[in-house]
């Protein structure tokens, strides 16, 4: 076990590498001189000179990659060019915003999709599955954004149970800053939860299908027996590589979601990054947010491991 | 039963071809007519509620937003098909080139750059090319279409590999034939199935990508009308105009819906195993 | 009344009917074998006993166990007496347990199912049914789990959690087809002790009548959903009453004429073969293992010779076969036929000589091509594609017992034993010196293998082809080879 966990540390690291490699590349190298394009073409060349300078543009690629990387190592994520301040403060304030949305819309897809997907599988056929599977199929279809402002329409403006938008912060207490949260991870979370009830009720009937369960029911369970001693646990593991996969969506669906509801998160940081033409800004959340991934990726590949006893060798 | 007959049976894959075409047909149309004028802005119109000669109300510029929702069906439609081509175009070859030179560097050089571009979160990748590169229709069809080439890459890489074990392959091989001719003969041929499931999978999640670039300001520009932007721009108006909002939505879910349904048609039709318990 | 006792059973799903009138009785302490080939219907009535039909299926007739009518039983009661007094064991023994549970708690399961036993009784009872199958604690502890045993070891598993609870009846449907020679007969054993101790009845179902020949006391054989013959085992094979009965008995010891011509040259020679390849790495920083599947084999094949290879599965011998038609590179020595060597990277010239017919029916064909594509498939060997192909695609379809025009035909329209017909057509087109028959009639059914075996033989001799043939099967070997060599774990051991 602490073997595969190993690999799978390495792995993530290499892959981090990787992707701050690009990361760096795209954002310092090919838009060409990165100090033009933040100032924009009716700088003065005085002005891009000054800021190559402050920058350290000047010195070789393989120094200013290392440089950058270091400081992210360090914590040192640079400094935002718009605002002056250490982009790590910036990140660190809106982080708590992001993170929990993503996190509390990931437990609420779980939560929903788990018994809606089992009830599927175990009803094959019947009216509650198809049913379940029309809602479903109507679920994916529906962009999160466009249902947030319908749950705002509804839940806030017409029934007046949530505010519209804003975040208060943690410091008004987790259940004002949660409530604050609820509506966009419930966005967030219906859509995501439609894919996995559907991802689960068929890694469930495929499991249902296999020899084991046979000789299960040979031995005398009932079905339902079958299916939460033997079933369920097989089926879990496709049911964790979307799981793993759904944190990343949802990650990016909340930057998009904060915009309907005003949350001063990672979202609302990079968008002004990128209409402010910040590049440093832009960089350090984009690496962020591909470390949280990469971690999440990491995370889910232990669990296989605690649930596939064959991963263990 | 022939997969023909499957699809005419199959109510699913029936009504989800009808809804497909009717927003391609509202996208060809919008090329030559609309029932009103897009680009004119007549203040004197504005935010009329749906009915009489406007079918779903006007925006807040005036504009008939049943004629807008038919343009913007066009780059919705335009993007999501270019960047599945570009995945499927890019991304097929290179997942059967993997898997007929299975475990060699080149395979592994071609997965790990798949897992590093899993690694970013899709849209995230999105908003950086159009964030670096400008926002538009062009930039977002590559955006997008990077991300199509890895999954396609994954899916065909898996499915070859699967195949090459198969015994009609070893035969194929013991006659000589070599890696290019198998895939192209024999491989590429039993994965089409699969290909076509997909793309319409990668078609929807592509149609729900452009509407979210284009609601944060990414995707097409102004004055190009486009679903994702008509949502943003009703968002402060949700409360006294809720119309803006809710029609613009409506034909994104319809047409990822109608989508989806004929990909579980296609799927169901084309499952070999669903296909002998058929005959 | 004590003992197994069906009456009249009658199962049909949706509009099929699936069993007709079968009736037979299972007195206690006796084996029953249950014959027939596939299709016919055993399997069926194996699951009808024990109330596990598909979803869809209607039941009649009655099934009486010791006096309590079972078929009257609902779900609920039938649980109770499935595992409990009627257990069933299945064919695939490498899918057949749960592989995220230990088979200790798996044997568990079913003592606490049904007698609500503690933990640690539980376990008693389990240690002793694994005993009891032949899988001792100091070897195989309850903590393993089913991957780190073999196909035999996880039979025996399977065996041993059907009659952890002494059952009364135990079916066995095809327990030991999958398995190699050697395992088959332990298993067999393993299930005659077992009788013998407990006075259990066993039904043995299988489609191998050597298998019920030594075993069984009484027999009954099925074709097509129905009984046609039972009766005492010695009885059954010397009356041979039924006609098919004639004709199963008949296929199974078929012997195809040969007349033997005296071995010409070598066709094919193996020096000291070596095959090894590396296993997946177990960490990013191991260097990873070596297999090493063929450890130094050596063989001729000489002209109008057939030459029979056997082992169980996993001893190389299908790695020997591709080895030798020059699909994988070898490690060490030499494989040479008519004076070239065979690697990958051998010259179409020299790859025209050997060709091969595989196992597996269905999967030997591409689905999207027609047949006359396939079969004309080999030609792409010849510098000079012939101008009369379509010729002898016919020729090669009518020499193996089909008709020119099937050559027009997609390979789904075909049955397994006209599907191997095509793959000899296949095999036989650009007229090889050797043929490599990898299991090329173990999928098959007896009256079907024994027309092919006939098939293979005329050819050899009109075509002065040499085979080389391969399977895990003996008497099948016996039947069409002069010569057999036996190999173990990568090496020729007779």
């Amino acid at each position: 076990m602490l073997r595969y966990a190993l690999t799978r540390l390495v792995s993530l690291g290499l892959t981090l590498i990787a992707a701050s490699l690009a990361i760096f590349l795209v954002i310092e190298v090919i838009p060409g001189d990165p100090a033009a394009f933040m100032l924009g073409i009716n700088a003065e060349p005085e002005a891009v000179a000054a800021l190559r300078a402050e920058l350290g543009l000047d010195a070789g690629l393989i120094e200013r990659y290392l440089a950058w990387a270091g400081g992210l190592l360090q914590g040192d994520f640079g400094t935002s060019y718009t605002y002056r301040v250490p982009v790590a403060e910036l990140i660190l304030e809106r982080v708590w915003i992001s993170l929990p949305l993503a996190l509390y819309a990931l437990a609420l897809s779980t939560l929903i999709a788990f018994p809606v997907g089992i009830i599927a599988a175990m009803g094959r056929g019947s009216l509650a599955d198809l049913g379940i599977m029309g809602v479903t199929q109507l679920g994916i279809a529906v962009p999160n954004f466009w249902f947030a402002m319908l749950l705002v329409l509804f839940f806030a403006v017409g029934l007046g149970w949530f505010s519209a938008g804003g975040f208060p912060g943690w410091e008004a207490g987790f259940y004002e800053a949660m409530k604050a949260l609820t509506l966009p991870a419930i966005a967030l979370a219906v859509p995501q939860a439609s894919i996995l009830a559907r991802v689960m009720r068929s890694a469930l009937l495929d499991t249902l299908d296999e020899d084991y369960v046979r000789t299960a029911r040979a031995k005398g369970l009932s079905r339902g027996q079958v299916l939460w001693r033997h079933a369920l646990r097989n089926a879990l593991i496709p049911v964790l590589t979307i799981i793993g996969l759904q944190f990343s969506f949802l990650l990016a669906g909340a930057i998009i979601i904060e915009n309907v509801f005003f949350l001063p998160g990672l979202g609302r940081l990079l968008f002004q990054g990128i209409t402010q033409r910040d590049l440093i800004v832009v960089e350090s959340t984009v690496m962020l947010l591909v470390f949280a991934v990469v971690v999440v990726t990491f995370l889910v590949d232990l669990a296989y491991a605690l649930v596939d006893p064959r991963l263990r060798r | 039963m022939s997969v023909g007959r499957a699809l005419r049976r199959s109510w699913s894959f029936g009504i989800g071809l009808a809804l497909t075409l009717i927003f391609v047909a509202a996208a060809l149309v919008s090329l030559v007519w609309t029932p009103h004028d897009v680009e004119t802005l007549t203040i004197a119109n504005r935010l009329k509620d749906p009915g009489g000669a406007f079918w779903f109300g006007t925006d807040h510029f005036g504009r008939d937003i049943f004629s807008m929702i038919m343009v913007g069906a066009q780059p919705s439609i335009a993007v999501a098909s270019v960047a599945v081509g570009i995945g499927m175009g890019l991304g097929v070859p290179l997942g059967l080139w993997a898997a007929a030179n299975r475990g060699s560097m080149l395979d592994d050089a071609i997965m790990r750059t798949n897992d590093l571009i899993f690694a970013f979160p899709a849209l995230l990748i999105a908003i950086l090319i159009t964030a670096v590169f400008g926002p538009g229709a062009v930039n977002a069809i590559i955006a997008i279409g990077i991300f199509n080439v890895p999954v396609f890459a994954r899916v065909s890489r898996g499915a070859a590999l699967s195949l090459w074990q198969r015994e009609f392959v070893m035969a194929a091989r013991v006659s000589g034939k070599g890696a290019v001719r198998i895939s192209a003969e024999h491989i590429l041929p039993n994965i089409t199935n699969l290909l076509i499931v997909q793309g319409t999978i990668q078609f929807s999640l592509g149609i729900l990508a452009e509407a979210a670039l284009s609601y944060v300001g990414l995707g097409v520009q102004p004055p190009d009308p486009s679903w994702g932007r008509m949502l943003s721009e009703a968002q402060t108006m949700i409360s006294f105009a809720p119309h803006m909002a809710i029609f613009p939505g409506l034909a994104i879910v319809l047409t990822v819906l109608g989508l989806n349904l004929m990909g579980d048609g296609l799927r169901d039709a084309l499952d070999p195993r669903i296909a002998r318990a058929r005959s | 009344m004590s003992g197994l006792s069906v009456s009249g059973l009658h199962v049909r799903i949706g509009a099929v009917e699936v069993l007709r009138d079968v009736s037979f009785q299972v007195a206690p302490g006796e084996i029953f074998g249950l014959i027939g080939e596939s299709g016919s219907g055993k399997s069926m009535t194996a699951l009808a006993l024990m109330d596990l039909l598909p979803k869809g299926s209607a039941r009649t007739g009655t099934i009486h166990l010791d006096g309590t009518e079972v078929s009257a039983l609902g779900e609920r009661d039938m649980r109770d007496v499935r595992g409990n007094d009627i257990s069933m064991i299945f064919q695939e023994p490498m899918t057949a347990l749960n592989p995220l549970q230990t088979i200790g708690d798996q044997v568990m399961e079913t003592v606490r199912i049904h007698t609500g036993a503690s933990r640690a009784h539980a376990r008693a009872r389990a240690r002793e049914a694994l005993d009891l199958a032949g899988l001792p604690a100091d070897r195989v502890p309850l903590t393993r789990y089913p991957h780190e045993l073999s196909g035999g070891q996880r039979q025996r598993v399977v065996i041993a959690l059907a009659i952890a609870l002494r059952p009364k009846v135990l079916i066995a449907d095809e327990p030991t087809t999958a398995l190699d020679v050697t395992t088959q007969a332990q298993i067999l054993e393993l299930l005659k002790g077992l009788v013998e101790e407990d006075g259990m009845s066993l039904i043995l179902i299988t489609h191998d009548l050597a298998v019920v020949a030594g075993l069984a006391n009484r027999i009954a054989i099925m074709r097509a959903g129905e009984v046609v013959e039972r009766g005492g085992t010695a009885e059954v094979f010397a009356a041979q009453r039924h006609a098919y009965t004639r004709t199963l008995l008949a296929a199974s010891v078929h012997q195809p004429e040969r007349h033997g011509r005296g071995p010409g040259a070598p066709v094919l020679e193996v020096h000291e073969a070596v095959r090894e390849y590396s296993l997946p790495r177990r960490g990013l920083f191991d260097r990873p293992d070596t297999f090493r599947a063929v450890k130094g084999v050596s063989l001729t094949l000489h002209r109008g010779e057939n030459l029979g290879l056997v082992g169980e599965s996993g001893c190389g011998k299908s790695t020997l076969a591709r080895a030798i038609l020059g699909l994988e590179p070898l490690q060490g020595g030499q494989i040479m036929m008519g004076g070239q060597e065979v690697s990958p990277a051998m010259k179409p010239a020299a790859r025209r000589r050997i060709s091969v017919v595989f196992q597996d029916p269905y999967g030997s064909f591409n689905p999207r091509h027609t047949v006359g594509r396939l079969v004309a498939e080999p030609f792409h060997l010849m510098a000079e594609k012939p101008t009369d192909q379509q010729e002898q695609v016919a020729e090669a379809l009518e020499a193996v017992g089909l008709a020119a025009a099937d050559a027009g035909k997609y390979i789904h329209e075909f049955s397994g034993g006209q599907r191997q017909r095509i793959a000899i057509a296949r095999a036989l087109i650009i007229r090889p010196d050797v043929i490599v028959l990898d299991e090329a009639v173990s999928a098959l059914d007896v009256r079907v293998r024994a027309r092919v075996l006939d098939l293979l033989a005329e050819l050899s001799e009109s075509h002065a082809l040499s085979y080389l043939f391969i399977s895990h099967d003996l008497t099948v070997v016996r039947a069409i080879t002069d010569r057999v060599l036996v190999m173990r774990a990568g090496e020729i051991v007779e």
